[in-house]
C-alpha cells in the first residue's frame, strides 16, 4: 500500500483535483432557485 | 494484464474515491453545520421523524414523542405523533378542529407558534374556546391523509375537519426510498439532489408545472383516488357529524399568472359537485410581486412564516365560519 501510495502520489493527487473541481462546478451550477416539483425520500 | 497491474487499476480506481468521498462528507457536515440543503434536511427528516405505517394507505406516518432540527426549526411530535401540543383524548369542552395536509400543514421551515394552524388557533381563541390539533404529515396526498384522520383524527372526535390542500395532493401514494444512504451521508444526498438538478436542466424532464398539471388530466390514478378519499371524508362527516371543508393552498413559484388556474378549478368543482365548502386562496395571494419572498429558502420553495400569517389571515374568516 505504502509502495503504491508512493509511486501514483501525483496520480491520486490529480484525481482527487478532478473530483474536487467536477463537485465544486456542480455546487455552482445546479445553485438555482427550486425548479423542480417536490420531490423526496419518503423513509 | 498481471495481477499486479490489476491491483494497480483498482487502487487507483477506488483509493481516491474513498479519500475524496470522506473528506467531502467532513466538509460538508461542517459547511451544513452553518448552510441548509433543502433535499439533505427532506432526508433527514424521513430518518428522523417518519416511520412506516402498517396501514399501506397511509404508508409512513410521524414517530411519537420524536425531536429534530430540520430547516433550521425545531420539530416536536408529541405522543399521537403530531406537530403540536399533547392532546386529550377527552374533549375539555372547546371547539376542536382537525386540520389536515401535508409538509405544508405541517409547517415544514417555520417555527411551531408562526405556524398558520398555530395562528389560526390563537385568533379563533379570540373568538370561542378552540383548540386545533395539526395531523399534517410531509409527503402526504389526499388518501393518507383521510387514512390517517380514520386511524388517529376520529377517536379524538373532531367538531370540524378542514382539510388543506396543495397541488400535489393528487400524488399517488409515494413509495418507499431505494437510495438507503439518503440522510445518513450528504455525500450521497447531495449527488442525488444536483445529479437530478442538473438532468432536469439539460434533458427534457418535465417540470414542476408540466408536473403538477398532469396530476389532474383525465384518467390519473392520482387525482381518482384524490377524489375517492374525499368522498370518503364526506361521507365520514356525515357519519360522525363534524363539519368538513377545504382551503386551497397557493403554489409559491408564480402568484401574479396562477399557472395552476384551472387545476384549482377543478378540485373546487369538484368539492362544490360534493356539497364540501371550500376557499381557494390562490387569487388572495395575486398582488405578491416577489413569490420568493415567501419561500422557505432559495431551494425550497414551502410558505415561510410570512406566507403562514397571510393563510391564516386570508383563511380565519372561512374556517371560523365552519366553512360556510
Amino acid at each position: 500500500m505504502g509502495d503504491l501510495l508512493r509511486k501514483y502520489k501525483w496520480h491520486i493527487v490529480t484525481i482527487l483535483v478532478i473530483y474536487a473541481a467536477v463537485t465544486l462546478w456542480l455546487l455552482v451550477f445546479t445553485d438555482t432557485p427550486q425548479s423542480v416539483p417536490f420531490e423526496y425520500e419518503v423513509r | 494484464m498481471s495481477a499486479r497491474k490489476v491491483i494497480e487499476i483498482l487502487f487507483l480506481v477506488f483509493v481516491p474515491l474513498a479519500i475524496f468521498l470522506g473528506a467531502f462528507e467532513l466538509l460538508l457536515r461542517v459547511y451544513l453545520s452553518d448552510h441548509l440543503f433543502y433535499d439533505v434536511e427532506m432526508s433527514r427528516y424521513a430518518l428522523t421523524l417518519k416511520v412506516d405505517s402498517p396501514n399501506p394507505a397511509i404508508g409512513h406516518h410521524h414517530r411519537p414523542n420524536a425531536q429534530a432540527t430540520l430547516m433550521g426549526v425545531d420539530v416536536r411530535t408529541n405522543s399521537h405523533g403530531f406537530r403540536d401540543d399533547e392532546v386529550a383524548l377527552e374533549k375539555d369542552g372547546r371547539h376542536r378542529i382537525i386540520f389536515l395536509g401535508d409538509s405544508l400543514t405541517l409547517g415544514w421551515g417555520v417555527e411551531m407558534d408562526e405556524t398558520f394552524e398555530h395562528r389560526l388557533e390563537a385568533r379563533l381563541n379570540e373568538m370561542r374556546p378552540t383548540e386545533i390539533i395539526n395531523l399534517g404529515v410531509g409527503n402526504y396526498n389526499t388518501t393518507q391523509e383521510v387514512n390517517l384522520f380514520i386511524e388517529k383524527g376520529l377517536p379524538l372526535q373532531p367538531d370540524q375537519v378542514v382539510v388543506f390542500y396543495f397541488i400535489n395532493d393528487a400524488e399517488p401514494v409515494p413509495q418507499k426510498s431505494r437510495f438507503p444512504g439518503l440522510g445518513h451521508y450528504r455525500t450521497i444526498t447531495f449527488y442525488w439532489s444536483r445529479l437530478k438538478a442538473l438532468r432536469a436542466r439539460f434533458t427534457d424532464t418535465v417540470g414542476f408545472r408540466e408536473y403538477y398539471s398532469g396530476l389532474y388530466q383525465e384518467g390519473s390514478d392520482g387525482w381518482r383516488a384524490c377524489q375517492d378519499a374525499f368522498r370518503e371524508l364526506h361521507d365520514l362527516s356525515a357519519k360522525h357529524g363534524f363539519a368538513l371543508s377545504v382551503v386551497l393552498l397557493p403554489e409559491l413559484h408564480e402568484l401574479r399568472e396562477y399557472p395552476f388556474t384551472a387545476e384549482h378549478a377543478k378540485v373546487m368543482s369538484f368539492l362544490s359537485e360534493l356539497g364540501v365548502p371550500a376557499l381557494d386562496l390562490a387569487p388572495r395571494f395575486r398582488g405578491e410581486e416577489n413569490p420568493q419572498s415567501l419561500w422557505v429558502s432559495r431551494d425550497d420553495a414551502h410558505p415561510n412564516a410570512r406566507a403562514h400569517a397571510l393563510i391564516a389571515d386570508y383563511s380565519l374568516d372561512f374556517v371560523a365560519g365552519d366553512g360556510s
